[in-house]
């Protein structure tokens, strides 16, 4: 029976690990991530403006803790450890459409900031305004970055790539895309 | 039935220019988003985080 209002993170911690997961592409990374997020939340919490959208605000604490890790580290992130792979068995073949396993393919590619907003505004439907926010950029940018990501997946994929060359990560990839095929004819 | 020419694009069309981000590719790419966010988001969450914010409350109950 507390009214304490910090009790509300608890239910947005589900959707907190995935958005740390779409970020780091590691479990393990995900999870500390999420761990210091909630630590980061509870402890300032008085900067949060009740009323406002608190799964933005944890949202926000999680990409710019993950972020700031990033540029401590002095390497990179650490590898994808083979993220979604039981799901994709699960996953219905559609024709017509981008057949989700190369779509994994090419999205763990991408850079952070742009799995960043194609999770952000694509998946989870925040307007460019509110991702700009969260991000901590213009909404143009957050716009232009959305293209720009949707366009290298895209490229990635070897579909409608600007120079016609479809420029693929590596020959696994191919090997994929050539098995499959992109069936949007 | 109305069958539509599937693929046959009037001569002299140029399929140059790609549209990336036309309306159905994003239509198609968001989609394929939400799956890989969902995929994330079925998965079981540990115990830890609910565990740690009990300690966070217990801690502060203390003092």
């Amino acid at each position: 029976m507390t009214g304490d209002p910090r009790d509300e993170i608890a239910s947005y911690i589900r959707d907190l690990r995935a958005f740390a997961i779409s970020l780091s592409r590691n479990h393990a990374a995900a999870d500390d991530l999420v761990q210091d997020t909630i630590v980061k939340a509870w402890s300032n919490f008085e900067k949060f403006s009740l009323g406002t959208d608190l799964r933005a605000w944890l949202f926000t604490i999680l990409r710019n803790t993950f972020y700031s890790n990033r540029r401590k580290a002095s390497r990179e992130v650490p590898d994808p450890d083979g993220l979604y792979a039981g799901s994709l068995s699960v996953l219905p073949q559609h024709d017509g459409r981008l057949a989700f396993r190369e779509f994994l393919v090419a999205f763990n590619e991408l850079s952070a900031e742009h799995r960043e907003v194609l999770i952000l505004v694509g998946a989870n439907g925040y307007s460019y305004e509110e991702a700009g926010r969260m991000m901590n950029v213009a909404t143009g940018t957050a716009k232009s970055r959305a293209n720009r990501a949707r366009a290298r997946l895209c490229e990635m994929m070897g579909m409608a790539s600007p120079t016609g060359n479809p420029t693929l990560a590596d020959s696994a990839t191919l090997a994929v895309v050539l098995q499959s095929g992109l069936s949007l004819a | 039935m109305n069958e539509k020419s599937q693929g046959e694009k009037p001569l002299g069309e140029k399929p140059a220019r790609p549209r990336v981000n036309s309306l159905a590719v994003t239509r198609e790419i968001d989609e394929n988003l939400r799956r890989v966010y969902q995929a994330a988001l079925i998965e079981e969450v540990p115990d830890r985080f609910a565990q740690l914010l009990a300690k966070l409350r217990a801690k502060e109950a203390k003092t």
